[in-house]
């Protein structure tokens, strides 16, 4: 086994950004394959995010196991097998309940940083 | 609550599909993926192969794309638990030679396990069928409190005193045997009645098949006459119809009505036919009988053992100051009933088991050096892994999941093996193993070989895993110092002779023990038992004396019987003694020479009450005197013969011819004085294995009681087994209602006496012949093994002029040294283990130099000729070829 680079909680702190965009996409577009998610992605962060499409896959995983997601099988517009997933009634309860958490986290972090420069 | 679920998807996702399947999904999606990708870079106008090199770049590479992934998917150890079993699995199918050898090897030792641990299950472990029967104690009386050999019935105070002593027992209830007639079933018989206090069935716990049990208000005067069946006869005299409940039966003319039948399994304290109450007055009728009264009683949980000792012993004293005449010096004795209904056969089940696991663990041992072998060769294998990220750990766990593997398939056959050996050793085993005919298979012992089996794959699979973190791995992949095999480490060659001298060792200690077993077996066999044995059979005979009506007990029909069977031809000696013949020590008085201290303070007296014929019938040869006559009969003054051992032991070798003996009246008895008539020759007929003890003979028509039963021995001048109808109708020639059960030849008694020596000289042989063979193919093997390894460094030898005989001498002795030192250690080990075997032994020492030295010295030549071969295999090396394989 190779050992990673990355420390394990900076792995997960990604890992759970990047399921939040999963989850939102898929709300967003319907169900998708993993490639349509990835441009999604892409897509809506400008490019900025520019990550290993590859890196995706570990997080559905992880979504469907949680039952956040699930999958089936379909065939991709250059005809070839592939999985779409698509988001079950329990992801969207996640979702919004991370959305509710990610905004209240943000609202916090943005006082800190207001706080900071007014003590400056 | 979503960690669960996660958690329940990758454990079921582990067992639901393969892994090759779940990986041939992942390759398809991801390469559906790139594919997207690179079509959008051609899109862009890359040149196709440009555009797929560009989507595998973002991407992030396949394979550590794939690796993180299965990382989640299933459980890793999980699947790579699974991975190795297949791979164990794999490698058994592709060298199946060294697997069957393996498997066959452990299939002996653990088969052998889990036969024995059959027995034990079955015999010691399953619980008696009753309720909380680990707290059930049995009270015997002692006469003499320092004598606990000696039994009597405990009184009825001793039993209400434990009964008021709620503190230590819970419950006590009275049991007493007898022998019954019984009228009202199908034919008249006779039936073993046990007489219960009302307490006994609730307290046992056991329930009826039909009907009910007694309860304590059966056993209320007036309300006693009631009766439980037992399975058997209710089956044979009732035809298992549940109209016999209800029936009336008559039992020694007194009646009874049945009311329940107990299940066949239910023989407590002992077999019975029926089971009656046990009254308040019935217990005082029986202490002044002085009879078998046995109490049972009921610990409080928690109580122990020993702690009820205490309680009784106090009761005695308290029993002794109240009533110094009748208690003075009288001891209460108890002792646990499943231990004491296994106490005899426990010790030498355990030290068989013990037996079997040396076995086991020699086959381990053996297997564990087969596998260090195997591990050389498979250093390149392991080398490519470790270069390949394979961790250490990784490495050895897959080594013992490899070992767990094939000993489980060890396992599986000796669970087959053990299966099909129950019967012979159930057949074998002495008739008075307890349970013996209810040992079988069951879960319990499936699961206990199971255990055993992974217990012994991982016991041996450790040995070549200590190997591999000992050794450098990555050195195996340099091909030249592979194809050397100059990467022996020191400590596994060690480690190799280690577990030689240790199977060495083990296997010593099994052979002396077997051989010391099968000593003591054939000296049993040669004992001169005094008498002559063959031609004689012996019969119980029950003189149906409720056709008395006053149910006086007469001598008549026991002598009248012995006279008609005298008369028949082919009959040479007919006679009858009162009590079994070899069946250990005969109850009776106590006899001592007049003004000297009784016997039960020191030398034990054996009674015998016997028929004039008895020494005809048996050969026993007369030393002074004479002996008995038809004449010496209940009117004429008690006479007596005494045997040397008595002369000697215990009136100083004086003549004895007219000499007075003193018998002490048993129970309400009259004391008597007998003179002594005749002295005859010591004979073994007690018991095979006790030497004659001091013995008194007195006629049969001068005892001072009669049992329910006497028995008959005759000497035939034909086979006994082609006189045996006739003897039986010579007996009902004088009442048809005589029953005759028991018939056994003296050579049948005298083999079933020889069955337990036998039983266990046959086991201990056969464990020590499979721990000797495993051990000799052990050390053949690596010797062979070693020889192969040291082919170059023998031919450099001789290449410099190294003789024959000198690398013969050489492999010899790196064969031979952990052999000897295994030899030491186990004659050390066997000598001290000496004294657990002592108590089966006759006529042999445990220590016994001749049998040690014999055994190590044939182990010695043994495995020198298995040494032998390998070695010269090793001087027919050519120096030019050794060399040049190089």
């Amino acid at each position: 086994m190779v050992k990673k680079a990355k420390p394990d909680d900076k792995k997960d702190v990604w890992q759970g950004t990047l399921a939040i965009m999963v989850l939102k996409t898929l709300e967003a577009l319907g169900p998708q394959h993993g490639y349509g998610i990835a441009c999604r992605i892409e897509q809506i962060s400008d490019d900025l995010l520019d990550v290993n499409h590859g890196t995706l896959y570990p997080v559905l995983l992880k979504l469907e196991q949680e039952g956040s997601i699930s999958s089936e099988w379909g065939i991709s517009e250059n005809n070839r097998r592939a999985r779409f997933y698509r988001l079950t009634n329990a992801g969207r309860r996640e979702l919004r309940s991370e959305k509710k958490h990610w905004q209240r986290t943000t609202e916090i972090i943005a006082r800190f940083f207001a706080l900071k420069e007014r003590v400056r | 609550m979503k960690a669960l679920r996660r958690a329940w998807n990758r454990l079921a996702a582990s067992l639901r599909r393969t892994e090759s399947r779940r990986d041939a999904d992942l390759a398809d999606e991801f390469e559906a993926h790139v594919s997207l990708l690179a079509e959008r870079y051609r899109q862009r106008g890359m040149s196709a192969s440009d555009a797929h090199r560009a989507a595998l770049l973002k991407f992030g590479g396949l394979e550590p794309a794939k690796e993180k992934y299965r990382d989640q998917r299933g459980i890793p150890l999980l699947d790579s638990l699974r991975q190795d079993i297949l791979y164990a699995l794999r490698g058994m199918r592709q060298n199946p030679g060294f697997t069957a050898v393996v498997v066959l090897c452990l299939a002996l030792g653990i088969g052998a396990n889990a036969a024995m641990f059959t027995v034990i299950n079955s015999v010691l472990l399953k619980p008696l069928p009753f309720k909380d029967s680990d707290r059930l104690v049995t009270i015997l009386g002692l006469p003499r409190k320092s004598q606990k050999n000696f039994w009597e019935a405990p009184s009825v105070e001793a039993y209400e005193q434990i009964k008021a002593d709620t503190a230590h027992f819970s419950d006590a209830v009275a049991v007493q045997n007898d022998v019954v007639s019984m009228t009202g079933g199908n034919e008249p018989c006779w039936a073993d009645e046990i007489e219960v206090t009302g307490e006994f069935f609730p307290m046992l716990g056991v329930a009826p098949l039909r009907g009910r049990a007694l309860t304590p208000t059966d056993a209320r005067p007036g309300h006693d006459t009631v009766a439980v069946l037992s399975y058997k006869l209710w089956r044979s005299e009732f035809g298992g119809d549940d109209s016999a409940l209800g029936k009336t039966i008559h039992l020694d003319a007194k009646s009874y009505v049945v009311i329940g039948v107990m299940p066949s399994v239910f023989n407590f304290p002992t077999y019975s036919d029926i089971w009656v109450p046990l009254s308040g007055a019935g217990m005082s009728a029986v202490d002044a009988r002085r009879a078998q009264v046995r109490l049972t009683a009921l610990l409080q949980p928690g109580v122990k053992l020993e702690q009820a000792q205490i309680a009784l012993d106090t009761i005695a004293e308290r029993l002794a100051d109240s009533n110094p005449n009748k208690f003075k010096g009288k001891g209460l004795l108890a002792s646990s009933v499943p231990h004491s209904r296994v106490q005899s056969v426990q010790k030498s089940l355990f030290l068989l088991f013990g037996a079997v696991g040396f076995v086991l663990l020699i086959a381990c041992a053996n297997v564990g050096n087969l596998f260090l072998g195997q591990s050389w060769k498979r250093q390149r294998e392991f080398s490519v892994r470790a270069a390949l990220g394979a961790s250490r750990a990784r490495l050895v766990r897959q080594l013992l999941v490899e070992s767990v593997v094939v000993a489980l398939f060890g396992g599986v056959i000796g669970i087959a093996l053990a299966a099909s050996c129950t019967g012979i050793v159930r057949s074998l085993a002495p008739v008075d193993i307890p349970r013996i005919e209810q040992v079988g298979m069951d879960w319990t012992v499936v699961l206990f070989t199971l255990g055993a089996a992974v217990t012994a794959g991982i016991l041996f699979g450790i040995v070549p895993a200590i190997q591999l973190s000992l050794s450098r791995i990555l050195p195996g992949l340099t091909s030249r110092e592979f194809s050397k095999g100059a990467t022996r480490s020191f400590a596994a060659i060690r480690l190799r002779d280690l577990l030689t001298a240790g199977e060495v060792a083990l296997a010593l200690v099994l052979l002396v023990g077997s051989t010391l077993a099968m000593r003591s077996f054939l000296s049993l066999l040669q004992i001169n038992l005094g008498f002559r044995t063959d031609h004689l059979v012996t019969m119980r005979i029950l003189p149906p004396r409720y056709k008395d009506p006053k149910g006086e007990k007469s001598f008549g029909t026991e002598l009248e019987i012995a006279r008609h069977v005298r008369a028949l031809p082919g009959v040479d000696a007919a006679t009858i003694k009162l009590h079994p013949f070899l069946a250990g020590f005969d109850l009776g008085s106590n006899f001592h020479t007049p003004g000297k201290p009784s016997p039960l303070d020191d030398v034990r007296v054996a009674i015998r009450y016997i028929d004039f014929d008895y020494f005809h019938a048996l050969s026993i040869p007369l030393v002074s005197g004479r002996f008995f006559t038809p004449a010496d009969d209940s009117s004429q003054n008690p006479i007596a013969i005494v045997n040397e051992s008595y002369v000697k032991q215990r009136m100083e070798n004086k003549n004895p011819l007219g000499e007075q003996l003193f018998e002490k009246g048993w129970g309400r008895l009259p004391d008597r004085l007998h003179t002594i008539v005749g002295e005859v020759a010591d004979v073994r007929d007690e018991d095979v294995s006790h030497p004659p003890v001091p013995t008194v003979y007195v006629p049969f028509a001068q005892s001072p009681f009669l049992n329910d039963s006497a028995y008959l021995l005759v000497r035939t001048a034909l086979p006994p087994a082609l006189m045996v109808k006739s003897i039986e109708q010579q007996v009902w020639s004088i009442d048809g209602d005589i029953p005759v059960e028991q018939v056994e030849t003296a050579d049948q008694l005298i083999a079933d006496l020889l069955a337990e020596p036998k039983f266990h000289a046959l086991l201990l042989s056969a464990f020590a012949s499979i721990g000797f063979t495993l051990a000799l193919v052990g050390i053949y093997g690596v010797v062979s093994y070693s020889v192969g390894q040291r082919t170059r460094e023998i031919g450099i030898r001789m290449a410099l002029g190294a003789q024959r005989g000198r690398v013969l001498r050489m492999v010899l002795a790196g064969g031979m040294i952990p052999v000897w030192v295994g030899i030491a250690v186990g004659v050390g080990a066997a000598l001290a283990l000496a004294r657990l075997i002592q108590s089966f032994l006759f006529g042999v020492k445990p220590t016994d130099p001749a049998t040690f030295v014999a055994v190590a010295l044939a182990f010695s030549a043994a495995a020198l000729l298995a040494c032998y071969q390998p070695a010269r295999r090793a001087t027919r090396v050519d120096p030019v070829i050794a060399l040049r394989a190089e």
